[in-house]
């Protein structure tokens, strides 16, 4: 087990820390001919989506990904997976809830998103669109204790090796 | 596609007999910003061609419905889609919505 890297939100001006992959589920039905490639146990989903909540709608504005070629690992980005929608996508699949912590860490766990923070801002989403949002109070941290998402150790994957 | 492993339980998530244009109707995409293909089911257009194309004789077209395995959250929902039926049986899967 090792803690994932988080996606990101840009919402009500700030980027936010995402502990959600709405792209999951979207990869595995549209049967996209990517097939991302992780270069580090900390990110076994080989990429990194951005995504902004812009007049209540998710959107899927950046992404930054590695794939595997037949000349080898390659550096693929939102066009190479949406080709006419480059600048952003909705996100019209996607039902459920975003969860972006935020404040401090209260306890650290080495595995997926499983670590808790201070707060998590709770987003519901039906169908792209934002029907709800909740802000859940966690706990307080130690006095001084640094905000922002954490992750311990992680290895790093030569872009030659097999994983 | 993801295909689900226990076809005979997920059997009992059929919810309704339709048809393709009713179907496409509650696939309906719109977006204000355009980014989103206006056609039924959206960026999983292709997906939702290619699952009409499997239709053999005798198939039916069954919206299904499957809630949240996990008891504490059975009011969330898990996926929505269509399947073909025939003979009580799923021969093929559609999903447009995850939870």
């Amino acid at each position: 087990m090792t803690a994932q890297c988080t996606e990101f939100l840009h919402f009500q001006g700030e980027t936010l820390s995402l502990c959600t992959n709405p792209l999951g589920d979207y990869l595995e039905a549209a049967g996209s001919p990517l097939k991302f490639y992780s270069t580090s146990t900390a990110c076994w989903r080989g990429y990194v989506g951005t995504w902004a909540i812009e007049g209540g709608r998710l959107y899927l504005v950046k992404l930054n990904g590695c794939v595997r070629t037949a000349s080898g690992i390659a550096d693929v980005n939102l066009a190479s997976l949406f080709p006419d929608y480059p600048d952003g996508v909705f996100a019209h699949w996607f039902t459920g809830q975003l969860r972006c912590p935020k404040g401090a860490l209260l306890k650290y766990v080495h595995g997926g998103y499983s670590s808790s923070y201070e707060q998590d801002l709770l987003i519901d989403v039906q169908r792209g669109v934002v029907v709800q949002e909740r802000l859940v109070v966690n706990g307080a941290a130690e006095p001084g204790a640094k905000p922002g998402y954490a992750m311990a150790g992680f290895t790093l994957f030569g872009r030659d090796q097999d994983v | 596609m993801r295909h689900l492993s226990a076809l005979e339980w997920w059997g009992v998530h059929l919810r309704m007999l339709t048809s393709p244009a009713q179907a496409e109707q509650l696939g309906e995409v719109t977006d204000p910003l355009g980014r989103a293909p206006a056609l039924p089911f959206g960026h999983l257009h292709s997906g939702w061609r290619a699952f009409l194309g499997k239709q053999e004789a005798a198939y039916s077209l069954w919206y299904f419905e499957v809630p949240d395995g996990d008891a504490a959250h059975a009011q969330r929902l898990r996926y929505r889609g269509f399947a073909w039926v025939k003979a009580r049986k799923v021969q093929a899967e559609f999903i447009f919505e995850w939870g």
